[in-house]
């Protein structure tokens, strides 16, 4: 019985050994970034996790059970935050998406020098900080008729506009500079997805005479639908955390309307010491933007293949 | 096998890693004895030859302040060379936040520059002073100045200099629409007056701007503009002393429709909404604004050096003279000076670095805060908190002398700040109340969104929702 199980002990080690030489390099790499994730991400995660059911205190927190998330729920600024989120994300995603796509398309038709040249230029913003960007646009939003926007619009005969000090402006104002500000990486997607399709595909429509209209709606859009989907899930993730515009240009006003989740969170923990409400917000933002993910997998991904 | 070592090792060298970055650090020793003293019970770091290490966090506070500090620093290490001054001099815009973010990590600086508040007590990491505070220390200071730096009565700060806030105006701008700014600083006025005046103080330019009677900034920080009126309205804060809410009677209203007659009648422009601090000043430098609101004494050294700079070639525009005012006031309620304390206040970190410790941080407190200290207050033309200090600077004020006297003047009618009494959870509740319902709203009467009555009566419900009363 002793030598079967040695034996058997014997062959295990021997096994793991065996495994070692085979794998162990491999584990060895991934266990860093693995040890890196669970310690940066999983474990703050989990901790905010618990936080959301206390009442925090630096050194003493207290278990209020669902009090913050009751509290959330019936507060009306959360409710106006969400909403301010959700109109910012449908207003700018799919404009944005339309926007690089369209100038990916012009950039598209181009000699390569060409290309290259706008590919820089349009990456640019990218790599400017969004509190960089923030500033400049500040500059633009002026409210004063001395403002840059403002100075445009009397030229053109109009009246000047308090951009990010009126309910009925701020929130568009926040819409527009993400539509005129960085479409870089889109670009460089749609450019790269673009160079991907096959030219015998164009080629089979020409000798079928198809027009440029049917060319774009059956082989480029269609084949394009993959880059689509991944930029619209990011976008709207993005667009679900939009935080700097918001902070350093509005501060959430006129009255909550800029508002938005993100700053909440910010707002709630930093402002008002909240940190267990402040990770019961992130949770609430963290669920929906999951269900609106896997949504978006499940109705725009069915003729996908990868 | 080799290679199964190696792996082993990759591993373990990975896992310790992670682990030594993300361990917390082992408490300082701590000894009964001061490192200052230099006693038989030196803590342990000192008889391990290595000085305990007092970190501060402070901002400029005025134009020569870094300076200051480090020839502070440098006096007291040639007393205390066993305590070693760590400072970091952070920015105005982005200091408060890290220092929050630091706070509620449990691990602030040991001496940070502020005023004391509340919510600093409430985190059970602000050092109480009052057994370090020796007779002498207490009696340096100017009657009623160290009670700007206590909580509930006990002390958690030091003050470096009283400040005010009041509004600055334009010499030129002023006389030529015939103000006698001379007998406002001394004297105040009122809001009918004022409202009187300001109508004056408006016109258009030759080149078609506007130049307006007032010009705060109402983007982000504008409750400090409705709490200078308010204050001179008979409202020191939400609460009173007591922390009972009090923003629910006419005074409030009255303080709403005299805010709101000033955007209407266009003394305020119709953009204050939007308009940041630094616009405000723009404004005010290019004599578009006659007087804007939440001016310091100091400005008076700030434009003169800017007149300075227009005299070298340097900066561009007009040359001010700056005259400081005060805040006028509600016809049927005293004129108050919003008012209070900033200078340093200790903490103590989650990992309690020990009694030791905690009295070195009050040794470097005192020697930032001493006679020497006092040029903070000469540079701010602000009134001295310290015997001493009025003593070594005396005859040496920066300001114009009719600016002095009028933050003097201003000096004799100061509104106590509540935060020094009322708990640290009403103030976290103000504090939430400010912005999330003042803020807003405030905004909303200076675009026209909401009239007076319908804020007031917005103030008085979220009044009873926030604070229970």
């Amino acid at each position: 019985m002793r030598s079967t199980t040695s034996h058997a002990a014997g062959s295990g080690a021997a096994r793991f050994r065996q495994f070692l030489r085979n794998y162990g390099w491999a584990y060895a790499f991934i266990a860093v970034p693995v040890l890196l994730f669970l310690v940066f991400t999983l474990y703050p995660v989990g901790w905010a996790f618990v936080i959301s059911f206390q009442k925090y205190g630096i050194l003493k927190s207290t278990w209020v059970g669902f009090d913050n998330y009751t509290y959330m729920f019936k507060d009306d600024v959360f409710w106006k935050s969400m909403r301010n989120t959700v109109i910012f994300t449908i207003g700018t995603v799919p404009v944005n998406i339309l926007i690089s796509f369209g100038l990916a398309f012009l950039i598209f038709q181009l000699k390569q020098r060409a290309q290259t040249f706008f590919k820089a230029v349009l990456y640019l913003p990218t790599v400017a900080s969004g509190v960089t960007l923030s500033i400049v646009w500040i500059a633009i939003f002026d409210p004063t008729p001395s403002g840059m926007l403002n100075r445009l619009l009397i030229q053109l005969g109009l009246d000047p506009v308090i951009w990010l000090g009126q309910k009925s402006t701020a929130l568009f104002s926040l819409m527009l500079m993400s539509w005129l500000g960085s479409h870089g990486s889109g670009i460089i997607l749609y450019l790269a997805a673009m160079g991907g399709i096959p030219k015998s595909l164009y080629e089979a429509a020409d000798i079928d005479h198809a027009s440029g209209w049917k060319k774009f709606s059956r082989i480029t859009w269609p084949l394009l639908k993959p880059t689509t989907l991944y930029l619209l899930v990011t976008g709207v993730i993005t667009s679900f955390q939009v935080f700097i515009s918001v902070y350093l240009m509005t501060q959430g006003g006129p009255d909550f309307a800029t508002t938005t989740i993100a700053y909440l969170i910010y707002q709630t923990a930093f402002n008002f010491n909240q940190f267990g409400l402040a990770s019961a917000q992130a949770f609430v933002l963290a669920a929906v933007i999951v269900i609106v993910s896997v949504l978006q997998f499940k109705f725009f991904s069915t003729d996908i293949e990868y | 096998m080799r290679k199964s070592k190696w792996l082993v090792w990759s591993l373990v060298l990975a896992l310790v890693f992670v682990t030594a970055a993300c361990s917390k650090k082992d408490p300082a020793p701590s000894a009964s004895g001061g490192t200052g003293t230099g006693g038989k019970d030196a803590p342990k770091t000192e008889q391990q030859g290595k000085p305990d290490t007092v970190k501060v966090w402070t901002y400029p506070v005025h134009a020569k302040y870094e300076d200051d500090l480090k020839d502070l620093i440098k006096d007291f290490n040639a007393k205390y060379p066993n305590i070693k001054v760590e400072y970091e001099m952070l920015s105005w815009a982005e200091g408060p936040k890290k220092f929050d973010v630091a706070l509620n990590a449990g691990d602030p600086p040991d001496l940070y520059f502020h005023a004391v508040s509340g919510q600093y007590v409430s985190t059970g990491l602000a050092l109480q002073l009052d057994q370090y505070l020796t007779p002498e220390i207490k009696g340096d200071y100017l009657p009623g100045t160290l009670d700007l730096a206590k909580i509930q009565g006990k002390q958690y700060g030091l003050p470096l200099y009283q400040f005010q806030w009041g509004w600055g105006g334009n010499k030129r701008i002023l006389e030529e629409a015939g103000v006698d700014w001379k007998k406002i600083q001394q004297q105040g006025w009122t809001w009918s007056e004022f409202a009187e005046i300001a109508k004056k103080l408006t016109k258009k330019l030759p080149d078609g701007s506007m130049q307006y009677g007032l010009v705060t900034d109402g983007n982000g920080a504008n409750n400090d503009f409705i709490q200078l009126v308010t204050r001179n309205s008979g409202l020191d804060d939400v609460v009173d002393k007591d922390g009972k809410f009090i923003w629910n009677d006419d005074r409030i209203l009255d303080s709403l429709k005299f805010i709101d007659g000033l955007m209407k009648s266009g003394v305020m422009p119709k953009e204050t909404a939007a308009l940041a601090a630094q616009k405000r000043t723009d404004m005010f430098y290019a004599g578009q604004a006659a007087i804007i609101s939440k001016a310091i004494p100091y400005y008076d050294v700030m434009i003169a050096n800017r007149n300075k700079d227009i005299d070298a070639g340097k900066v561009k525009g007009e040359k001010i003279d700056y005259i400081q005012l005060p805040v006028p006031h509600n016809d049927k309620y005293p004129a108050k000076t919003t008012s209070g304390a900033e200078g340093y206040v200790a903490f103590k970190q989650k990992n309690d670095k020990g009694e030791e410790h905690a009295k070195n941080t009050f040794l470097v407190m005192e020697a930032l805060s001493g006679a020497k200290a006092g040029n903070s207050a000469n540079e701010l033309c602000l009134p001295f908190v310290r015997q001493s200090q009025a003593k070594l600077f005396e005859g040496k004020g920066l300001a114009q002398p009719y600016n002095k006297a009028a933050a003097e003047a201003m000096a004799k009618s100061v509104a106590m700040p509540v935060d020094l009494t009322i708990s640290a959870d009403t103030s976290a509740k103000v504090k939430q109340y400010y912005e999330q319902v003042v803020k807003p709203g405030v905004q909303a009467l200076f675009t026209g969104s909401k009239t007076p009555d319908q804020l007031a009566d917005e103030f008085k419900s979220k009044g009873k929702q926030i604070l229970g009363q």
